[in-house]
């Protein structure tokens, strides 16, 4: 990975399980894409292959463990984060107390959720950041964005006004990091800005799934009770 | 009245089943009909987040495993103990790999619930809810974490009733026991 210039190693963990159809690829790449050519090389990984991985030692663990910086790019789910990014940070907490590794590893997050307001993805940036102190590394800070389903996997480069706000607030990530600095907090409060309001996004989310229901062939089967014993 | 206790307990070189037993015990011993799910036991795939229990299965999940188990004996208990050492302010990888398999209980539609965006009901009752997280050690961030992320699993829940607590391996089994017949009473147990 490495060459003459770029010697400060970046690993992107993308924790969707829709890997590259998902929102938090796209909000990752476009972060490691903005970064400085010359400092920094970067590499992603797909969390929910690695923790499953039949690999006895582990070796993609180490390669985390080398990283000079961590960008973890995750959805919400239930609250929190989705399990197997909790498992991640179990194996390399334990794998790190083991060994004398690279102190001072940085750390930071992009949590997206299928709500509007981006206060929801709250606990799980602070789940986040009780992680690098435990593991004994540097928390950069992290970003938090709502209606993050309506980015797919698309390209956040070749998106438009309706994205600026995120363009914005990643840019300005990738500046500070670029100067080996935290998030700043004009990033934090870009990314927090609703893409919708909440009614408009109400009106939209429930309007897709009805659609894509539909497409499937289902009308008033989508509310079935399969699990009916108590009522 | 039907009480589940998932022990998402992880299974590594360093874990004392004894805050489990104690735990297990007292809610034994509150007469009612107990069952028990040793999580790292179950095969239980993580969510593969592609809405198939919303658009495709709808109210079941796509991957036939043991996932599905949970999520239906979620649904036909009366109250749901939830029992996790804290893990960086959360709940263990064991815990949140069923919890993740909990969305075909829920509709894929959005309200403004409490002011804020969460998801419709599919049904019109769900069990209460205990959490009861472990720690070696009091650690008021990380149980200020977990206490935030129990309220927020409340809100998308959907309990009468609900408690959460922490519990410490320094504690007597005694002293764990009447801590854990309060949260009882929180939720009309006992």
């Amino acid at each position: 990975m490495k060459s003459q210039n770029k010697n400060k190693k970046v690993t992107l963990l993308v924790g969707s399980p829709r890997k590259e159809k998902s929102a938090s690829e796209a909000l990752g790449l476009y972060l490691c894409k903005h970064l400085d050519p010359v400092q920094f090389v970067y590499q992603k990984m797909y969390l929910r292959d690695q923790v499953y991985k039949k690999d006895k030692d582990r070796e993609w663990v180490q390669d985390i463990l080398q990283s000079n910086l961590i960008i973890l790019a995750s959805p919400l789910y239930v609250d929190s984060l989705p399990s197997f990014v909790i498992k991640t940070f179990e194996i390399i907490h334990r794998q790190a107390k083991k060994e004398n590794r690279r102190k001072g590893i940085k750390l930071l997050a992009i949590i997206n959720s299928g709500f509007p307001e981006s206060f929801q993805n709250q606990i799980a940036l602070d789940i986040c950041r009780h992680f690098t102190q435990k593991a004994d590394m540097v928390w950069l800070g992290g970003l938090a964005l709502g209606s993050g389903m309506f980015l797919g996997g698309k390209d956040i480069g070749k998106m438009g006004w309706f994205v600026r706000n995120i363009k914005k607030s990643l840019d300005e990530t990738a500046v500070a990091l670029n100067q080996g600095m935290p998030i700043p907090e004009s990033a934090i409060a870009l990314m927090q800005k609703a893409i919708f309001g909440k009614k408009i996004f109400q009106w939209l989310a429930n309007l897709g799934f009805k659609q894509r229901a539909k497409r499937n062939g289902l009308k008033n089967e989508i509310y079935r009770r399969p699990y009916i014993e108590k009522e | 009245m039907k009480i589940l206790l998932l022990d998402g307990s992880c299974k590594d070189e360093n874990y004392n089943d004894r805050l489990f037993q104690v735990a297990h015990h007292t809610l034994q011993a509150s007469g009612h009909n107990l069952k028990t799910y040793d999580l790292s036991q179950l095969t239980i795939a993580p969510c593969l987040g592609c809405f198939g229990c919303w658009i495709k299965t709808p109210g079941e999940c796509i991957i036939h495993d043991d996932g599905r188990l949970i999520a239906k004996e979620l649904m036909q208990n009366d109250v749901v103990v939830f029992f996790t050492p804290i893990v960086f302010g959360g709940y263990s990888s064991e815990l949140k790999k069923a919890l993740d398999r909990f969305i075909p209980n829920i509709l894929p539609f959005f309200r403004i619930h409490q002011n804020e965006i969460h998801h419709v009901p599919r049904y019109s009752c769900y069990p209460d809810l205990i959490f009861l997280g472990t720690l070696t050690e009091k650690d008021q961030s990380l149980e200020h974490t977990f206490y935030q992320l129990n309220q927020r699993n409340v809100l998308n829940m959907y309990p009468t009733y609900f408690s959460s607590t922490v519990i410490y391996e320094h504690q007597t089994d005694d002293e764990i026991k009447k801590h854990l017949e309060k949260v009882l009473k929180e939720v009309k147990i006992i």
